[in-house]
């Protein structure tokens, strides 16, 4: 078979060239996304860090709600109301209001303990009926909120002592619509899963989010270990219970309607990450279809929005693109196997190179490895990264995983079927006692 | 076997081992733990300026059998009418129990804790202080570390206070000087006697009530918050109320009164007597020309000039100013904090 230098001949072999073509783009995303990878993990080096609000540590704290999302938590609600009540927070300005969503475990019975003994601090919200999923929860339990200003844990997360200030001090900035502080996994040397799993969440928030805040880019808010201005979420149409990920839903909308989200890198809180691969492959799905229906909604009005710099942009739609890449790249692969087999040789080996770059950025899920090589290193740790290799079975794990969920999502819409929350197991061994 | 095969083979071989030479290490830190706890986050981490002060404090009030015991109470035990001069042969921290009273300079290497009153001469040095009472060091001393007075703390003319500086009642600092991070109830910044601040008032006699919508290119945001696209300049003698961003430069005219947050990313001038009732936020400097006022935090990404008789914040509603530089004209009164990332001073004007 004949081959015209980069890109087989259409009119010779129709078939490898429309595939060569494909394939080219294929490698272009993922050199985009390797370049913004690389950029990430410059700016963390050798980039100015910034930390505009961890600097006021005195003010006028305004009044707060902090929400705590707990659906069948008995394990782990009383260490994280007992944290929120230890917290240099003033009491007189702030409402814990534990949002027990239908829990059928010792829940209600914990939370209404801590009521008991702190009346005038706890607000309890029972929910017995309703949509089920946290956001649909918190959407409910938002109406109850004192102040402008909620802040929302998820029921295993510790808030340290002077993390509420911490979260609350950037809305100081009336462009702040959201904030976002750092997660730690506590579990993480649980087994090989919880290792690489504390890997990648090193890179995402020690490189990726604090980078963004660098920037001036796009820090995302996560749902958890953050907060939301009140009066911003009502202004870009409320809080939506009707997607898996209420918490990219959120931040699209706040950004495109010209609000900021600020990322605190030093606001660190604890929480639990899976397991067992099944729970994490579950995680993952849930992710993927929740980030992508966020895509489907707004990809557009965020590319079209007035409020935000060419950087914003290109950042917020590779954020948004990011669960499809692992499909996108399947498709290369694929493609690349074809064209071999159809002998378009000359392709490939002019694109090993570029192979070579697409490898190093898009291995690892969240980040690449030399963004979890260099997060890592900040954070302090040295040996861990002798595990480096074995992040790509995460990596394959998740791949997989996205793709299923994203044919899945294409599924759903097809059919009209509801999508599923499904709650994250908690690993805690010790029921929890008020 | 043909050469060749042999060739293709070792190849292969060769590929594979060099693939697998850094799983070797990976299994081995899967299979034997070396470094697998999580990664620590204090739960009692709070980010206030006096918590040295405070370990030392308590070490010290162990020491005494005022407190519980910390574990740390070694201290060299020093009488007040002990010569100062000794104190920079210290091995140990300092305990010195009583007032000390002198002209002369003090050098400490060592973290000193007075239990009294502490006056000093000119060119004093020491790593870190505390005095359970009052503190006052002369000209050209110089605090490398952290200083804490329970009373008032003065510094004379031409100190350098590295690092954290703070006091229970009142920090005093002569002009010129250099300083990192200060905290009182009052921060006086040079001589001149800053006006009291006033108790915040919707409007001033003669202002006019105005609102954001008239601004060129202004769009409403919230109710409470209006943002303009480039530069905008609210006019002297008016009251807003609401919260404002602005993306270009933000000229607040005298007198004129905002009764919300401002935050303007291309910098900030608050003119004379400008009265700001919440937060400044900006990207790049922040001017408060003399007799300004906020009530808010002010945090710059760039520099902040303090105005003489500009005040930041009240008595009884403590605030913080943080900027990359801050220059404070002599007269400028800060309630709260003071964060300089790079430097602070404290000028004549």
């Amino acid at each position: 078979m004949q081959t015209l230098g980069l890109l087989p001949s259409f009119s010779a072999q129709p078939v490898a060239a429309a595939m060569a073509c494909l394939l080219m783009v294929v490698v272009l995303f993922m050199v985009l996304y390797g370049v913004r990878h690389f950029m990430f993990t410059m700016s963390r080096l050798i980039g100015e860090q910034r930390h505009p609000y961890l600097d006021i540590a005195v003010a006028q704290w305004p009044v707060i709600t902090v929400f705590i999302a707990a659906h069948n938590e008995e394990k782990v609600i009383a260490g994280c109301i007992g944290a929120l009540l230890n917290t240099d927070y003033p009491a007189n300005r702030m409402t814990i209001i534990p949002v027990n969503d239908r829990s059928t475990d010792a829940t209600a019975q914990i939370v209404n303990s801590y009521h008991e003994r702190y009346p005038s601090r706890l607000s309890p919200f029972h929910r017995t009926g309703g949509k089920p999923g946290k956001s649909a929860a918190l959407k409910d339990a938002l109406r109850f909120a004192d102040g402008d200003i909620a802040i929302i844990f998820d029921a295993d997360y510790v808030p340290g002592r002077g993390l509420l200030k911490q979260l609350v001090a950037p809305f100081f900035d009336p462009e702040v619509g959201a904030v976002m502080g750092r997660v730690v996994p506590v579990n993480s040397g649980a087994n090989l899963l919880t290792r690489l799993l504390d890997l990648e969440r090193s890179a995402g928030y020690q490189v990726d989010q604090q980078a963004r805040m660098n920037m001036n880019l796009m820090p995302q808010y996560g749902g958890t270990v953050g907060g939301v201005r009140m009066s911003a979420v009502e202004a870009v149409g409320g809080w939506h219970d009707d997607t898996l990920a209420e918490d990219t839903d959120i931040t699209y909308r706040l950004m495109f309607n010209g609000w900021k989200t600020a990322y605190t890198n030093r606001s660190e809180c604890y929480e639990e990450v899976p397991e067992d691969w099944r729970v994490r492959i579950k995680q993952v799905k849930r992710w993927a279809k929740g980030h992508n229906q966020v895509l489907a909604r707004h990809w557009w009005k965020f590319a079209a929005s007035p409020y935000l710099t060419a950087g914003q942009r290109v950042d917020g739609l590779l954020l948004l693109f990011v669960f499809v890449i692992p499909l996108v790249m399947l498709a290369g692969w694929c493609l690349a196997l074809g064209l071999y087999f159809l002998n378009a040789g000359s392709l490939l080996s002019q694109l090993i190179p570029v192979f070579a770059l697409m490898v190093y950025g898009t291995l690892g899920n969240f980040a690449a490895f030399f963004e979890i090589v260099i997060a890592v290193l900040i954070d302090g740790n040295r040996r861990r990264l002798r595990l480096l290799p074995l992040n790509i079975l995460g990596f394959m794990v998740s791949l997989f995983a996205i793709s299923g969920a994203v044919g899945s999502l294409v599924m759903d819409s097809l059919l009209r079927r509801e999508l599923v929350w499904d709650k994250t197991v908690r690993y805690r061994k010790k029921v929890g006692n008020a | 076997m043909p050469e060749s095969h042999l060739m293709l083979v070792a190849f292969a071989m060769a590929c594979a081992v060099l693939f697998a030479l850094p799983f070797v290490p990976a299994i081995s830190e899967w299979r034997h733990p070396t470094d697998s706890a999580a990664l620590p986050v204090p739960p009692d981490h709070a980010a206030d300026i006096d918590h040295f002060a405070r370990r030392l404090r308590a070490d010290a009030q162990a020491r005494l059998g005022r407190g519980q015991p910390t574990g740390y109470e070694a201290f060299d035990l020093i009488a007040s009418d002990v010569p100062t001069t000794a104190w920079g042969e210290a091995r140990d921290r300092l305990l010195v129990c009583g007032d000390v009273a002198t002209g002369a300079a003090i050098f400490a290497f060592q973290p000193v804790y007075v239990d009294g009153n502490l006056r000093a001469g000119p060119g004093c040095a020491f790593s870190s202080l505390y005095t359970a009472g009052d503190l006052e060091l002369g000209e050209a001393s110089k605090i490398a570390d952290w200083a804490h007075a329970d009373g008032e703390l003065r510094l004379g003319g031409g100190s350098t206070a590295l690092r954290r500086v703070s006091a229970g009642t009142a920090l005093k600092l002569s002009a010129p000087c250099w300083f990192e991070r200060l905290h009182a109830p009052l921060v006086r910044l040079g001589k001149a006697p800053a006006l009291p601040a006033e108790a915040p008032v919707p409007a001033r006699p003669g202002q006019q009530t105005a609102t954001y919508a008239t601004l060129a290119h202004a769009v409403e945001r919230t109710p409470a918050l209006y943002m303009v696209r480039g530069d905008c300049a609210l006019p002297e003698h008016r009251v807003y109320r609401g919260s404002l961003v602005v993306t270009g430069f933000l000229t607040v005219g005298s007198f004129t009164t905002v009764v919300g947050d401002i935050k303007a990313r291309g910098g900030i001038a608050l003119g004379e007597g400008a009265v700001v009732h919440g937060a400044i936020t900006c990207e790049q400097s922040v001017h408060l020309l003399p007799g300004a006022l906020v009530l808010g935090p002010v945090v710059c990404e760039g520099d902040v000039l303090l105005g003489t008789r500009t005040v930041v914040g009240l008595h009884d509603a403590l605030t913080t100013v943080s900027g990359r530089c801050i220059v404070a004209e002599e007269g400028a009164t800060v309630h709260g904090t003071l964060w300089a990332h790079e430097i602070g001073m404290v000028k004549h004007t």
